[in-house]
């Protein structure tokens, strides 16, 4: 059986099926990347509307985004050109120009992985106040001591948090009405089902035996079995962990993604979230009316007691000076800055870009006598001023979490696109051989997938990068 | 359509143009963004942009009116889906109301 | 340039294509076949299973809202993880989100669509057509192996700790991110696991409609202009490009709830969103930055979901324009507005979506615009029925069991239909929307309407498919029982919405005394002591109907089961090709089509409903009949050129 036009177009239509398809998937794609579009501008706007949230513009790096437009721009032209190789039977030609397009995809996305690791490297603090400090070298270890009650979900238990307990593992003892009871045990998740089950099977006897006796009163909500067990432990212990890992931290306890809660408080070694360097003070949504409240200024320069906590980082700042006097450049780079900016508005009779008087980077200052200033202060944030910490991820902010689902669609565009057309230029001769013709179909709807990958970029660049 | 070599070379050096000019105009964009951050010019310069792909590369220069069609309808709806969701986000009588 | 292929040529290729067939392993031919025909049945059957599936699910929601505090039967109980029940047996409020949310989705995504749409679509367009196959075969079987992988996906939630989604169907934002955050581990979540089952649907569906719409603009045969095509083949026509152009908006958002589950992302979840009540586990602020928007989901949702509920409906409608033509024996009236109805329908579908966020606080101006477009697109809805009622309208009614579910449809899809009007204002949907009045308007549209008519076309192409008729008494065990059970399950749903009854209480409103216990019918009347010895009968009452009727409807159901699977091996044969005497061209391949469907070329001589013409022999003129009156396009004239540029 034979499907007609395959290769020949249809007359009335002017159509060979591959092409026509193509394009319609391109329709879909253009909704695919237009409902993106829309969550973006939905987004963007919605955060205009957002007394705290600041569109983080311009945080990309425009050289990387502009390398990679040339890039694809280029590959744009050497599909095409590859597909007159084709047009003119020349397979060697079009081997090379096809060669080129995969290479320029292999670079573009090169490029990403490197922009991504910047932004996976880089951190974001946000205060209690709503201020927000970025930079680089995280300690987020957290140290929990005098454990001495642990109650955990019997049906999602999963011992993780033993691993994090500083020495041995202790053992436990079953806490029935408030008292220790019964024999020490080492805990595992084996132990706690047959713990549950124990007890699952004395209270359905226990529920028999009130159903026989005519109690109606059994409400309908409770579902079946035992949901927690309360343990102590034979001695209290303490455990170590990067607070990232726990479902939630409480200042009198732990309570980790298995539901386990572990009760005790936090370690004097550990009293905050440890910034080692920061490059950028950002107070424009900071709670206080005036930016010398907030509660950075309390915090910068602060170093942490625990020594494990410098570890690995120490390439980036100069040890000869102390964090302190690294806070004081910073707080000195900061409110000259802003000076500045608010004078040249002055001068040029305008109102002050909010967005430059409170949004500073203070790794490097250059102040109008020329002198230039430099500091990478370290700063410790007490745990319950921490509202959120994380890095340039989407979880910062919803502009980093549209970022990447945009650039890794298209990223995964990229890939694929070039898979196909690696193919066509390094795995297909025989085809080609074999229908010249029905090859050159085959390159031309390979090379629209690949301008559509181009053109999505072209829109990207300049709403991501530029504006 | 027949693809003589003539018109190839011919069509070689449009495709080659056209990419030049797609270079000048990113290097416009970001000149211009360098400027003045302007949302309006720079989503202009890059529907040129994509209106060049789209046109020469893509071959809508020379295309069946079926593709067209269904690029329009399609476009049509991408454009309403942008632009509906984000009145609703704005209610002109609302914010009329409110200032 | 003419026609490519020559008859001579097409034969050629059949010969040797049908030896080459013979070879085909088994799980070439009949599991990873490619096909049109064997991958319409692939989906026929997934999807009655799940279709099943869902009735199910249905069954076990139904007991929960009629009988809150019994126990639920041993022979729906066999079938579910005990633990989901409370310690007395009973539906838990838990189970019942559950079962509402894969309910819906079940139904809606795995079950109709794919069997409307996947089975229907891929068997009888291209034989409508004159196509030997769908454009893109192995494109074909893609979409069918992403649907399955979908509902291995879907069913496969329901064994993880967590149990399935439970957020509802249309999985809204904040609340299903924030669903079932209690698993140590977020990708083994039931919620999660419907992300990435919708995302397989999805490509799968995608697919398809390029597949389909390909197939339809370009591999129409001879003479196969587009005003002669039937009026289903534009159905789908239409029903390709909601999809085409729906879907991928539903897949933004299901990525980016996927992003918000297990990226930490914000985008549906608000700045400051507080996170307690009953079920939660970290009371208190989430650990996210917001900034997100739940509105953006809803838009994204509905862009899709507005469209898919014509992507529902369409192919019913089109199942019954075939089966009303020839049990009537004459033309459908108005073929040509059906046409464009349809084709309307296709563009105002994507433009009145937020009628489904009227209280979700948008502005006026916005709720102003959706209020008119949904006003409007009534009318080409009205337009496709209207046509159709018209039709009956002196015709000569034959009484097949197919007609049976096409005209029962008629009176559906009109009550389901109507009942979206008041919805589509404003003001009134305050008050009704989440009310059963809305589930009642909508399953209206799909139960008795869809189901109906998707009933109605496996009775009508059984033959065509299997060579032998189905059978005629226990069609009508099947069809009237139902139609009783669907409106006694159905119509009640009306009045309790009226009334105020939300549409998701697990208890059916055992906890809302004010609004349940209203009397319908007072003590001592002639109901109350037929059903309930002469006490007062409440709005609540209803729901112990409405769920007997549920049983009816499911022993009803029995009948075609086995009717289906017998008749497949014991079936009464088909007197010909053509057994109910039929004008399209599907009629003149064989019975069990071989693969490359016909044995002679085929040509579209005439229009697809020339029935009871003046002067012919019979009272039907196939549109393969050659005679002096066809207009004989492709032999003379390049095929259809001067018909489609009108288009
Ligand atoms: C005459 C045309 C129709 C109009 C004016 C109409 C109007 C509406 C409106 C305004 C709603 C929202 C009610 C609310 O949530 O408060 C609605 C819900 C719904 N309609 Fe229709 N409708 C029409 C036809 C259909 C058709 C043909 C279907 C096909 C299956 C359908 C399926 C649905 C569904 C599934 C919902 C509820 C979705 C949900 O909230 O879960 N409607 N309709
Ligand atoms: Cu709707």
């Amino acid at each position: 059986m034979q499907i007609p036009f395959e290769v020949k177009p249809r007359p009335d239509t002017g159509l060979w099926n591959a092409k026509l398809g193509i394009w319609l998937f391109l329709a879909s794609e253009v909704m695919l990347f237009g409902g993106l579009f829309s969550g973006y501008i939905f987004l963007r706007m919605g955060a205009a509307a957002e007394p705290d949230y600041f569109w983080p513009q311009g945080t990309l790096s425009v050289p990387f985004g502009f390398i990679n437009t040339i890039i694809l721009i280029l590959s744009s032209v050497f599909v095409v050109v590859a597909w007159l190789q084709i047009q003119l039977r020349n397979f060697r030609k079009f081997q090379l120009w096809m060669g080129l397009v995969v290479l320029c995809a292999v670079v573009f996305l090169v490029n990403k992985g490197f922009e991504y690791h910047a932004k996976f490297h880089h951190y974001g603090i946000k205060l209690s106040d709503n201020s927000i400090v970025e930079g680089h070298g995280i300690d987020d270890t957290i140290r929990y001591e005098g454990i001495n009650e642990v109650t955990i979900d019997v049906a999602r238990f999963n011992g993780k948090f033993l691993n994090a307990v500083v020495g041995d593992p202790p053992e436990f003892r079953e806490v029935v009405d408030g008292k220790p009871s019964g024999e020490a045990f080492a805990l595992s998740v084996q132990k706690v089902r047959s713990i549950a089950s124990r007890i699952d099977d004395a209270a359905r006897k226990a529920h028999k035996v009130s159903m026989e006796e005519g109690s109606k009163d059994v409400g309908w909500f409770p579902a079946m079995g035992v949901k927690q067990l309360i343990l102590a432990p034979s001695n209290a212990f303490a455990i170590s962990i990067s607070r990232g890992s726990l479902r939630k931290s409480f200042p009198d306890g732990a309570k980790f993604r298995d539901m386990s809660l572990l009760k005790g408080t936090i370690s004097d070694k550990t009293p905050g979230l440890f910034l080692h360097a920061v490059d950028r003070i950002d107070l424009r949504a900071c709670d206080g009316e005036k930016p010398e409240e907030s509660l950075v200024w309390k915090y910068l320069g602060n170093e942490p007691p625990h020594a494990s906590h410098a570890q690995g980082h120490d390439k980036h700042s100069a040890p000869s000076i102390s964090g302190a006097e690294h806070a004081r450049r910073a707080e000195k780079i900061f409110f000259d800055a802003a000076k500045q900016v608010e004078e040249e508005a002055e001068q040029a009779g305008e109102e002050p870009d909010f967005n430059e008087l409170r949004n500073i980077s203070i790794k490097k200052w250059e102040n109008p006598e020329g002198e230039v200033i430099s500091s990478e202060p370290p700063i410790v944030v007490p745990w319950k001023d921490v509202r959120l910490y994380s890095n340039f991820t989407p979880k910062w902010n919803t502009y980093y979490a549209i970022y990447f689902t945009l650039t890794g669609l298209h990223g995964l565009h990229v890939f694929l696109g070039a898979a196909v057309l690696f193919y066509f230029g390094f795995c297909s001769r025989k085809f080609y051989e074999k229908d010249p013709e029905h090859f050159a179909n085959r390159v031309e709807v390979g090379g629209l997938f690949w301008h559509f990958v181009d053109l999505v970029w072209i829109f990207l660049f300049p709403i991501l990068y530029l504006m | 359509m027949e693809y003589t070599p003539e018109k190839i070379q011919e069509k070689l050096k449009t495709f080659w143009r056209v990419g030049i000019a797609l270079l000048a105009c990113t290097v416009l964009t970001v000149v211009v963004a360098w400027i003045t951050p302007s949302v309006a010019v720079g989503l202009a310069i890059a529907t040129f942009k994509v209106w060049l792909v789209c046109w020469f590369f893509m071959h809508l220069s020379n295309e069946k009116p079926m593709i067209y069609k269904v690029m329009a309808y399609t476009v049509f709806f991408a454009i309403g889906l942008m632009f509906l969701t984000l009145l609703a986000l704005y209610d002109p009588v609302v914010s009329r109301v409110a200032h | 340039m003419g026609a490519e292929v020559s008859t001579a040529e097409t034969e050629e290729v059949h010969a040797h294509d049908d030896d080459h067939h013979h070879e085909l392993p088994f799980w070439k031919k009949y599991v990873f076949s490619t096909d049109h025909k064997i991958i319409g049945y692939q989906y026929a059957i997934t999807a009655l299973i799940f279709l099943f599936v869902g009735f199910y699910l249905m069954m076990v929601m139904r007991w929960s809202i009629a009988h809150p505090d019994k126990e639920l039967p041993g022979i729906l109980a066999a079938f579910l993880n005990k633990s989901w029940l409370n310690d007395q047996g009973m539906v838990t409020g838990d189970l019942y989100n559950m079962f509402g949310a894969m309910h819906g989705t079940i139904m809606v995504f795995l079950g109709i669509v794919p069997l409307a749409f996947g089975a229907f679509g891929n068997f009888v367009t291209p034989l409508q057509i004159g196509a030997p196959d769908m454009a893109f075969p192995r494109l074909n079987m893609a979409s069918y192996w992403f649907y399955f992988l979908g509902g291995v996906v879907m069913l496969a939630s329901f064994m993880l700790p967590s149990g399935a989604a439970e957020a509802g169907w249309t999985m809204y934002s904040p609340l299903a991110t924030t669903a079932q955050l209690d698993e140590p581990n977020l990708w083994w979540t039931g919620q999660t696991f419907w992300l990435f089952g919708m995302v397989f649907l999805i490509s799968s569906s995608l697919l398809g409609a390029v597949n389909f719409i390909t197939t339809i603009i370009n591999l129409r045969c001879r003479g196969m202009t587009w005003m002669r095509m039937p009026f289903f083949v534009w159905a789908m026509l239409v029903t390709g490009f909601l999809l085409l152009l729906a879907f991928p908006p539903l897949e933004v958002a299901a990525i980016m709830q996927i992003m918000d589950r297990l990226a930490g992302a914000s985008f549906f979840i608000p700045t400051g969103l507080n996170f307690s009540g009953a079920g939660s586990v970290d009371a208190g602020l989430l650990d996210v930055a917001g900034g997100g928007s739940p509105l953006l989901y809803q838009h994204l949702f509905w862009f899709l979901a507005h469209p898919e509920v014509y992507v529902l409906i369409l192919p019913a409608i089109a199942i019954v324009g075939e089966i009303l033509p020839n049990n009537i024996r004459r033309p459908v009236w108005g073929y040509k507005s059906m046409v464009y109805a349809v084709m309307v329908l296709g563009f105002l579908a994507f433009i009145v979506w937020a009628h489904h966020m009227y209280i979700t606080g948008m502005g006026n101006v916005v709720s102003t615009f959706f209020q008119a477009t949904t006003v409007i697109i009534s009318i080409p809805s009205v337009i496709l029925l209207t046509c159709l009622f018209i039709s009956l309208w002196g015709g000569s009614i034959r009484f097949t069991v197919p007609m049976l579910w096409a005209l029962a449809f008629l009176p559906m899809f009109g009550i389901g239909g109507l009942t979206g009007l008041p919805l589509a204002f404003n003001l009134i949907d305050l008050h009704l929307h989440d009310t059963y009045y809305v589930i009642a308007h909508f399953h209206y549209v799909v139960a008795p309407g869809t189901i109906f008519g998707l009933f109605a076309g496996i009775y009508y192409w059984f033959p065509k498919a299997t060579g032998r008729m189905m059978n005629n008494t226990l069609g009508h065990l099947h069809f009237w029982p139902s139609l009783i059970a669907m409106n006694g399950i159905f119509m009640p749903m009306f009045v309790q919405g009226m009334a105020g009854f939300h549409r998701r209480w697990y208890d059916g409103g055992a906890n809302y005394d004010e609004i349940t216990s209203r009397i319908i019918f007072d003590e001592g009347s002639f109901f109350a002591n037929l059903f309930k010895d002469g006490q007062a009968i409440e709005m609540i009452d209803l729901n112990v109907f409405m769920t007997f009727f549920v049983w009816v409807l499911c022993i009803a159901q029995f009948p075609f089961i086995f009717n289906f699977f017998y008749s497949i091996f014991k079936g009464r044969k088909a007197d010909s090709d053509n057994p109910w005497r039929a004008t399209t061209l599907e009629w003149s391949a064989p019975n069990k089509p071989p693969h490359g469907n016909f044995v002679t070329e085929p040509v579209a001589y005439r229009g697809p409903y020339e029935y009871s013409v003046k002067g012919h022999a019979t009272d039907y003129t196939p549109q393969f009949e050659r005679g002096d009156d066809g207009v004989i396009l492709g032999e003379e004239d390049p095929p259809a050129a001067a018909q489609n540029d009108g288009h």
